[in-house]
């Protein structure tokens, strides 16, 4: 007998939004041949406007200052993307900072960080950020001639070394303090371990590797070679003592794997505790998703005539339950399902059949979970 | 959470063995990742659970 999950009986372990990802400028400096934003199916940042007027920040200020008085957390996370968000000005972006941190209140900490290419991380960018204590973490993709691969301004120029200018501005002792980490999509024709030292040469906090987002209309090739790619640098990160880096999807694997609750939407079956506004002030889903489908991250719901509570009871939340009881059969008799937990919500989609499926980095996850607890198991037995 | 086949590959009690012997205090990867599992156990706050181009560490007093 198959048992269907009652996804309404199932859904509410929310501790409400903790994270408001804010488009804040809906254009891009570079032309990634992998975004996302521009080159997947979802081409709606075509009829949204280039950036988030002073208008639809005021007002998400408002909504998340009812969300955070509704809810009553300690604290809450701004990340403010793009697009490139630092397109968007310093000016603007700190009249976003300051809006949001006087709707909330003092009961309320509000931590920001932004995501960026880094291209325009100049010393006057740092120094607004730094006043306002925006954390900063960047997209290199590893080595130059690996990270310009892909990485390329619109007249095909790689970024590399302009993203390392910023980069290196961004780790001097007067700014280092708000490096936050890097952001790398994994290239299989990229060598692992060059790859990972070109990363660790700025000495980030954390790193973390991004799959190329795919759903099973374009999945990754067999062979587990995402895994494998993975795993070698697990061993390499995993030998380091003392941690020096932490590696997010190495660490969550590890984690979850002992005992503990996920905190990334990538590795284990958490609940949905954030959601994107975009510049037109739109409430969205998850960003990713518009890899599956044109319109997939769209919920029909703004800021201006709704709230976030609103969100989290709306229909696009409805398959995005925490826990691996609204995972597909094939998902819930896996040995390695408390551990991945599906994987990430994008990665499942099949045309036809939704995202009631295994993610299409199945092998990938699970081979490099697999070799992940090996690896655990016997550290665990055999003290070093 | 139940207990996952991972998990359930490792020997039962392992995990709870390594924090009575102090592994959490270990430098290490694993000792890293035992010290977030002491903290939830005995009642820390639990991590948001973060977008994937979220960085941002864990706030003050929930570093592991």
């Amino acid at each position: 007998v198959t048992v269907v999950p009652d996804v309404r009986a199932a859904r509410p372990r929310t501790r409400g939004i903790r994270q408001f990802v804010l488009k804040i400028h809906e254009r891009c400096n570079l032309a990634c041949d992998y975004c996302y934003v521009y080159e997947a199916a979802d081409q709606s940042w075509r009829h949204k406007p280039a950036a988030m007027g002073p208008d639809v920040v005021a007002q998400t200020a408002e909504r998340i200052s009812e969300h955070v008085a509704e809810h009553r957390p300690e604290w809450i996370e701004v990340v403010l993307h793009g697009g490139e968000p630092l397109l968007a000005g310093t000016d603007a972006i700190t009249e976003a900072v300051h809006t949001i941190r006087a709707a909330v209140g003092d009961t309320t900490r509000v931590r920001f960080q932004i995501q960026t290419n880094g291209v325009m991380l100049t010393a006057s960018a740092l120094q607004c950020l730094d006043a306002l204590d925006v954390g900063v973490a960047v997209s290199l993709d590893g080595a130059a001639a690996d990270h310009d691969r892909h990485r390329r301004f619109a007249h095909g120029a790689g970024s590399f070394s302009a993203t390392v200018a910023g980069l290196e501005l961004l780790n001097s002792p007067r700014f280092r303090h708000l490096f936050i980490g890097l952001l790398c999509v994994v290239d299989l024709d990229s060598d692992p371990m060059r790859t990972y030292e070109a990363l660790t040469a700025f000495r980030p906090p954390v790193v973390d590797f991004l799959l190329p987002h795919r759903t099973w209309a374009d999945p990754p090739p067999p062979g587990a070679l995402y895994g494998s790619w993975l795993t070698k640098i697990f061993d390499a990160w995993w030998a380091t003592v003392p941690r020096t880096t932490g590696v997010r999807i190495f660490d969550e694997i590890v984690a979850v794997s002992l005992g503990a609750h996920t905190a990334t939407t990538a590795i284990g079956a958490g609940p949905v505790e954030y959601t994107t506004v975009e510049t037109d002030g739109s409430i969205e889903a998850d960003d990713i998703l518009k890899v599956a489908y044109a319109g997939a991250p769209a919920t029909g719901l703004n800021i201006w005539e709704n709230d976030f509570d609103a969100y989290l009871a709306s229909e696009s939340l409805r398959g995005r339950v925490d826990g691996i009881e609204a995972l597909c059969d094939q998902c819930r008799a896996c040995e390695i399902v408390d551990v991945c937990g599906g994987g990430a919500y994008p990665h499942r989609y099949r045309p036809g059949a939704g995202f009631a499926n295994p993610s299409s980095y199945c092998d990938d996850l699970k081979m490099l979970i697999q070799h992940i607890c090996g690896i655990i198991g016997r550290d665990l037995d055999n003290p070093r | 959470m139940a207990e996952s086949g991972c998990r359930a590959a490792f020997k039962a009690g392992i995990v709870e063995a390594a924090l009575d012997c102090g592994r959490d205090q270990e430098p290490t990867a694993l000792g890293h990742a035992l010290r977030r599992v002491r903290s939830e156990q005995t009642g820390g706050p639990r991590r948001v659970v973060a977008w994937k181009s979220c960085l941002l560490p864990p706030p003050p007093g929930q570093e592991y």
